[in-house]
């Protein structure tokens, strides 16, 4: 079965370079922040990895993330923050909340898509 | 100190508690614990429970599916299940039928403030689509069948209703109809109509007896199902004195059980019943109201038997649950399959009952009103 991918950011442009990456393997449903894709979730949606912006509007990602781990349904959701910020107290603290990996934009998609399988191949 | 803002009830708290301290969540929120949730859902539906903002329900199986769609129906969200531990399969369970979130020993306190707060400040908007599945549609032929066949039974009755009334007036005071709350279809509560069959203001004397009465009598519809059950536990230590044996705990509880089981059967020479009431109810005629019950569309004429509050709660897996999906009806499946059989199981019952709701035409409906017709006519002291 196709996977899904959660992808959450204000900012369009970097939606559209998720979706042409991992189109092909993922079905990447797009969400503009926080508060939308938590709406989508408890719509009762699964998908199988989130990667989530930090700066947003409405929830931002640190709320977001703690939403998510707070949640039964779905705190074994991987989830990866990507940010423009590099403050390393940020990232602790994302980390901290539960986010399984944190990278710093600009990024290089690969990257994140091999951060993505290391996690899946940690989890089977 | 701050004000509490949301009510959030808690079913069944001591099935699957929470690891942490209960008060941590108490601090928060206004906690109302319950034991039954028909009841809950009565007393919603009755206004005789104020609104709830969410529900909390603990166990390791979550809810029957139509009893989620009842609470979704009556606005309650979020509707959370605490269970023990969360595992992928319950996981799945959960997110099927429709639950907006779930719990287990892992959860903190924090955790579960932050989710509640934000659920019910944040409602879903639910696409009920999803669940029509599991929503039931009385089909047109069955319910126009209903409405002609009741309406025409009434008129011809009319006498026979009028002879009755004037013999229940006769030999004792009191109203001549009256009414329980029964479950439904989809466990819609509803006031389902007899003949008044036993003396009135004897509750006191008889009190003691009340737990092994079928249909029991129109108190208040809200405790009668937990007073029908204190009173059965009760009764059942007293029998234990009174038969002068030991009895292990597993004994004990399995008496019990019996005599929970007991709540099923009508008594035989219940006291209570006036000698007019003993007459229609052993030619069934105290029933006969129910085809207003009919007219009005509460229920239909073949379908499972509505079960009182106490009953219905019992019945707590997807399983048995199904039977809600078909019509309630007068008479049915295991009515006609059951008199003259002696006793059935009532694990027997209830899976008559699944059998009707599986596959029920109307077709299947003509041939059990035509079997009904015998088993009516069958002179036995129940």
């Amino acid at each position: 079965m196709e996977k899904t991918l959660l992808a959450v950011d204000d900012e369009k442009s970097i939606l559209m370079i998720l979706d042409f990456v991992f189109g092909k393997k993922y079905k990447v449903v797009q969400k503009n922040n926080g508060q939308e894709a938590v709406q989508w979730l408890q719509q009762g949606n699964m998908p199988d990895v989130i990667v989530a912006d930090m700066n947003m509007p409405e929830m931002n990602g640190f709320e977001f993330i703690l939403q998510i781990r707070s949640s039964g349904l779905y705190r074994d959701v991987p989830l990866i923050m990507l940010s423009g910020n590099e403050n390393t107290a940020d990232k602790i603290k994302c980390l901290n909340a539960g986010a399984d990996d944190y990278l710093i934009k600009p990024f290089n998609p690969e990257e994140l898509e091999a951060r993505i399988n290391n996690i899946f191949r940690r989890m089977r | 100190m701050e004000e509490k803002k949301y009510r959030i009830a808690c079913v069944h708290v001591n099935k699957s508690p929470f690891s942490f301290d209960m008060e941590v969540l108490e601090s928060e929120f206004n906690i109302l614990p319950y034991d039954d949730l028909v009841s809950l859902i009565h007393g919603l539906q009755e206004k005789s429970i104020s609104h709830i903002n969410g529900l909390i329900f603990f166990g390791s199986e979550r809810p029957p599916l139509q009893i989620i769609q009842k609470l979704a129906s009556l606005g309650i969200y979020p509707l959370v299940w605490k269970t023990g531990r969360i595992t992928q399969l319950n996981r799945e369970a959960a997110l099927r039928s429709k639950l907006s979130e779930m719990f287990d020993e892992s959860s903190t306190a924090e955790d579960v403030i932050r989710r509640m707060n934000y659920l019910i400040e944040h409602p879903a908007k639910y696409t009920l689509d999803n669940t029509a599945d599991i929503r039931y549609q009385m089909p047109l032929v069955k319910r126009l069948f209903d409405v002609i066949s009741s309406f025409c039974a009434l008129i011809l009755l009319l006498p026979l209703f009028l002879l009755i009334a004037l013999a229940i007036r006769i030999e004792s005071k009191g109203p001549v109809f009256y009414y329980s709350w029964r479950i439904g279809t989809g466990f819609q509560a509803f006031k389902f109509y007899k003949f008044r069959s036993m003396y009135t203001g004897a509750d006191s004397r008889l009190k003691e007896l009340k737990h092994l009465n079928q249909y029991g009598t129109a108190t208040d519809p809200n405790t009668a199902g937990d007073e029908s059950r204190s009173k059965t536990s009760e009764n059942a230590s007293g029998l234990l004195y009174t038969d002068g044996m030991a009895l292990t705990e597993a004994e004990f509880r399995q008496l019990k059980k019996e005599k929970e089981g007991a709540t099923f059967i009508k008594i035989k020479d219940d006291p209570r019943v006036t000698r007019v009431g003993k007459f229609i109810r052993n030619t069934s005629l105290d029933e006969l109201p129910q085809l207003w019950n009919v007219f009005i569309g509460d229920m239909s004429i073949v379908g499972n038997r509505p079960l009182p509050l106490y009953e219905a709660e019992k019945i707590t897996t997807d399983r048995f649950a199904r039977r809600f999906l078909a019509p309630a009806g007068i008479t049915g499946l295991w009515q006609v399959t059951k008199r003259g059989k002696g006793e059935m199981s009532e694990e027997e019952r209830m899976q008559l009952d699944n059998d009707y709701a599986r596959d029920y035409s109307f077709r299947r409906d003509i041939k059990l009103i035509l079997k009904t017709i015998p088993a009516l006519l069958q002179k036995e002291n129940v």
